[in-house]
């Protein structure tokens, strides 16, 4: 038996958390890309934040993926929901701002 | 009565004009051009958008002469960006414009041409901060001169395309093209007489009807082109493309007509590159002028080697602009103010009055504005000292801010405002036009009725401050000039004018003028009391501007309202004429006859629509017949009407956005979505006293453990996780491979991707679930990547079989992922192994590797040439065919939800059988997760 080894890989007391505060700021971003979504506001800036809400929703995804595998992580049940939430949101901000974007560019406007 | 009024008209006007006679006449005021339709549309709409389309041909630089030799190109100095370079200073005045009402919203483009059609800027609005990125691109034209060729239909083409790239506000929009070559088409290098090809690009793309001219003019594109060649002949399509007039020889014929639709611009040809800045900046702003320098003088004894343009601006004079030309760095450019002192160009200014910038070495734009009441006045002397200053010039625009009142006075001297003027009546108009700055009465003005074939002048004459244009001329010109004879509103536009003292513009010899701008007034005209009045468009139409006229998109119909007040005496019928003069193809569509009862003002709705697609104003006049009721008597009428259209919605452009959109959306998350499955597809470092165990089990079909003996493992089946203290791809653990695949990663999911686990003879169930195929011989295994607390079930090919066979338990080997014993003990784990695995999905797991081995018993046999029997596969769960691995199957929870999808109501039906599988826990895929 091997019990006498005491190395130890994680440290007992640091609990490590989902990254919340990125979370944050791309709700932020997705919220603000949902806004741009009022006709007369700036859709082009809506599908951007949209883009970068769901850039950065995915960057929290997979930090927090990487910081499941240790021992000391704290789960929280709302926060993998609300992440898959406002991926959810930015995925339909995008279409949104999107079709408005179409029709912008229908009616002689637009980006191109 | 109407009679008795016109001679007392003529007496009146008789009297008048003995004393004082026309103003125009007499003043020494000077003559100008009348205001080129881009003017008219900026001072209507205040809204701007030009393109500069520009020669990048190599002869620019150098040309072939006889014999091959080389010689210098016409451009050697790059003259023309430098005119560039002025024509955008001339642009950003109209954006600073002193006089807020005169102030325009400016966009800039440019473009290159020759072998074909470059875009270099494109659009941006042009503000003081942004024009100094514009001036560094217009810079960089002084490299683009490789071109071989000088493809005009390219060219036009490409203008075309960019006017249209243009977002289009609410609203007309001013466009104007400022097109510069040194040379003629020239699309094959075929020498001096045009090629088929070539011949054809001029008869049919260019010049043909709806060619690119036709369309530029439809668009509303206001085209001003300048050559620079000393031949003015070979530039002849750049003259038809722009005027409309000029020539160009073909092979067997002389082409002297370009397009269909009346053209809108102008053009001027520089015979030297040093003349540029003067042609394109006259042909933008037409007031500028050259005037002659004179020697300097300074208390009568003349100057050495030093030249001089001086001049005294007045009260009326806001600002004033110069285009300084030095032509030589060694000679020295300054400004002499009376009130403001001396100052050096082309060096530091300081004065708040004088703003400049710098075009090239030799070139500056200098502004000087009325900034503090006064300090501009007085005489202004621009020296050039130095060897060369005799080639020094300068182009000098002055600018004036004015106000205009116009007044209606009656015989009998009752005055009113001037909204309307009667045919036959012997009213009068007043214009009174004073200098906003100083206040001065304005020496004169030019009255002009506008038409849509151009400008009537009107006589008149001073009288106590104001000019008068007596009723006997009004009715000349509105019953005898063919324009006017039947309209029933005309737009009077007023030009003030004012010379500035000592400067003499050497084109007109007089005084150089001050440019105020232009004043339209709309005059309704009646036509005594005995038929309908006409009082103008109805405003409160929907879809109409703010002054009532229809703003067309495409080739939609609209409706416009014609307000008439009914006859005095009788209700009468006013008939619209099938016959629209326009240049758009207009068109009634329905309410050509309209009944006005008498003196109530009644509004006729028509539809009108025009079959061309257009962008911009377009004059046109509508014909109307008057007639009295119980009355043969008729009148014909003729209403101008300023068309605006818009061009028409369209539909590959939304959907080419669209899909642009979407395509840059999938792209950026499909990228990032690889890397971070790049990124995470590896098992997590585990604590290296974590243990890894192997032991025997006997399982039963409903999920149930039972480790053989877990008191006592054998040393070989138990380690330490040392494979694992650092992040891997993939690792062996008791003969079981562990596999991460980044492709399945990016295919399945990036939030909770699963790690494989295969053995050769071995069906592996994960705790994370399975994969099963039927082309594949055995289960893989799905684990989480974080692999603490994970298991693994390795289930024999003989019994799997049995299971199959109806055999309720069976035995299988248990890989399983410990903590460290230190922070728990072993006993305590296996006892939580065991309740773990029995609280997980292994009963379902189970039941579907069961499933999966019946299918492929099931599979129709196949006869061998031999005779036996054997059983082929079908590849019906290879969603992703033959080709594709095990590890890009659907995992056995998502095939498991289609099944259930796809069998729900037969489920339905046999739920009392028990075989419904509920299901499972398994993660499912974020929307790009």
């Amino acid at each position: 038996m091997n019990d006498g080894f005491a190395i130890q890989a994680d440290s007992p007391d640091e609990m490590v958390y989902p990254p919340r505060v990125l979370f944050g700021i791309a709700a932020v971003v997705v919220v603000a890309s949902i806004v741009q979504l009022v006709p007369s506001f700036d859709h082009l800036f809506g599908y951007i934040t949209a883009l970068v809400g769901a850039s950065l929703g995915g960057v929290v995804a997979v930090i927090d993926q990487k910081r499941r595998a240790n021992s000391n992580y704290i789960n929280f049940n709302w926060f993998s929901m609300s992440l898959k939430a406002i991926r959810y949101f930015a995925l339909a901000a995008a279409a949104g701002n999107i079709a408005y974007l179409a029709i912008d560019a229908w009616q002689g406007k637009g980006i191109i | 009565m109407r009679t008795k009024l016109f001679s007392l008209g003529i007496a009146f006007f008789l009297v008048a004009t003995t004393g004082v006679f026309s103003a125009n006449a007499l003043s020494l005021v000077p003559e100008s051009e009348p205001q080129p339709s881009i003017t008219s549309c900026i001072a209507k709409h205040h809204r701007l958008e030009a393109l500069m389309v520009v020669d990048e041909s190599v002869s620019l630089i150098r040309a072939k002469g006889q014999n091959g030799k080389i010689l210098p190109g016409t451009d050697m100095n790059d003259d023309r960006v430098t005119a560039l370079k002025a024509v955008t200073q001339v642009l950003l005045d109209k954006v600073n414009d002193i006089d807020p009402k005169r102030r325009t919203e400016v966009s800039v483009a440019l473009s290159g041409f020759g072998n074909g059609y470059v875009p270099h800027q494109k659009w941006m609005d042009l503000t003081s901060s942004s024009s100094t990125d514009f001036l560094e691109e217009i810079d960089k034209q002084s490299k683009r001169e490789t071109s071989q060729y000088t493809r005009y239909h390219l060219a036009l083409e490409g203008a075309l395309k960019t006017f249209s790239e243009k977002e289009s506000e609410n609203g007309v929009t001013c466009r104007l093209l400022i097109w510069f070559s040194d040379g003629q088409h020239d699309d094959n290098d075929s020498g001096k007489v045009m090629s088929s090809a070539e011949e054809s690009q001029v008869k049919k793309a260019i010049c043909g009807e709806n060619g690119f001219a036709d369309r530029l003019r439809l668009q509303g594109v206001y085209t001003v082109a300048a050559g620079l060649n000393e031949n003015e002949r070979a530039l002849g399509l750049m003259k038809l493309v722009s005027q409309g007039n000029g020539d160009i020889k073909l092979k067997n014929e002389t082409l002297n007509s370009c397009g269909v639709v009346k053209p809108e611009g102008r053009f001027a040809v520089a015979s030297g590159a040093g003349d540029l800045v003067e042609t394109l900046v006259s042909l933008v702003e037409p007031d500028v002028g050259t005037p002659n320098t004179q020697p300097c003088t300074d208390e009568n004894e003349v100057e050495e080697e030093c030249s001089q343009i001086s001049f005294v601006v007045g009260s009326e004079v806001s600002r004033f602009t110069l285009f300084v030309d030095r032509n030589d760095q060694d000679v020295v450019a300054t400004l002499y103010s009376d009130q403001l002192g001396e100052t050096k160009l082309f060096a530091k200014v300081s004065d708040p009055n004088i703003e400049q910038t710098l075009l090239s070495d030799n070139g500056a734009y200098v502004r000087v504005s009325r900034k503090q009441d006064g300090l501009i006045n007085g005489r202004w002397t621009l020296k050039f000292r130095g060897e060369n200053h005799a080639q020094a010039r300068a182009l000098v625009r002055f600018v004036g801010e004015a106000t205009v009142n116009l007044t209606s006075v009656k015989p009998d001297g009752t005055r009113g405002t001037a909204k309307s003027i009667d045919r036959f009546e012997t009213e009068l108009l007043r214009v009174g036009v004073t200098a906003k700055t100083g206040g001065a009465v304005l020496e004169g003005a030019r009255l002009e009725f506008k038409t849509r074939d151009g400008l009537v002048e009107l006589q008149s004459y001073s009288e106590a401050g104001a000019l008068v244009i007596p009723a006997d001329e009004l009715q000349r010109v509105l019953r005898n000039n063919p324009q006017l004879k039947d309209a029933l509103e005309v737009e009077l536009i007023v030009t003030p004018l004012g010379s500035v003292e000592g400067i003499t513009d050497p084109k007109t010899g007089r005084n150089m003028p001050i440019d105020f701008g232009e004043f339209p007034s709309k005059l309704r005209i009646t036509n005594g009391s005995g038929f309908p009045e006409y009082l103008g468009l109805d405003r409160s139409i929907e879809g109409v501007d703010a002054t009532g006229h229809p703003i067309f998109k495409g080739t939609n119909k609209k409706t416009v309202g014609f307000k008439f007040k009914g006859a005095s005496a009788s209700d009468s019928v006013v008939t619209f004429d099938t016959e629209l003069k326009s240049d758009i193809g207009l068109k009634f569509v329905s309410g050509q006859k309209c009944e006005v009862k008498k003196v109530v003002e009644t509004t006729c709705t028509l539809e009108l629509k025009p079959s061309r697609e257009s962008n911009g104003s377009h004059p046109a006049v509508a014909k109307i017949t008057s007639s009295v009721k119980d009355s043969s008597e008729t009148q014909i009428g003729e209403i101008p009407l300023d068309l605006e259209t818009l061009l028409p919605n369209d539909t590959s452009r939304g959907i080419k956005t669209a899909l642009l959109l979407i395509l840059a959306f999938l792209v950026i998350q499909g990228a990032q979505r690889f890397f971070f499955a790049w990124l995470i597809s590896r098992y997590a470092p585990l604590s290296p006293t974590a243990r890894r165990v192997r032991l025997d089990v006997t399982v039963d079909t409903s999920g149930q453990i039972s480790i053989v003996n877990r008191l006592e493992i054998p040393v070989s089946d138990e380690s330490f996780t040392f494979d694992n203290v650092e992040s891997t791809l993939g690792f062996d653990a008791f003969g079981y491979s562990f596999k991460c695949s980044p492709t399945r990663t990016f295919l399945h999911s990036t939030s909770s991707p699963n790690g494989q686990v295969s053995r050769d003879g071995r069906h592996v169930i994960g705790s994370g679930g399975l994969i099963t195929s039927k082309n594949e011989t055995t289960a893989v295994g799905l684990v989480d990547l974080a692999l603490r607390g994970q298991w693994i079930l390795g289930v024999d090919l003989s019994e799997a079989q049995s299971l199959v066979g109806g055999s309720t338990a069976i035995t299988a080997e248990l890989i399983a992922f410990l903590e460290p014993y230190e922070k728990k003990s072993r006993d305590d784990q296996m006892g939580e192994l065991e309740f773990t695995i029995a609280s997980s999905n292994l009963g379902q797991y189970l039941a579907l590797l069961i499933d999966n081995l019946n299918s492929k018993v099931e599979v129709e046999p196949e006869v061998l040439i031999d005779g036996g029997d054997v059983f082929v596969a079908s590849n019906d769960d290879d969603v992703f065919g033959s080709g594709v691995s095990v590890f890009n199957s659907p995992t056995l929870a998502e095939k498991e939800s289609t099944k259930s999808s796809r069998s729900r109501k037969k489920k339905r039906k046999d739920s009392d059988d028990g075989g419904d599988v509920p299901p499972f826990a398994v993660p499912s895929d974020d929307p790009f997760a």
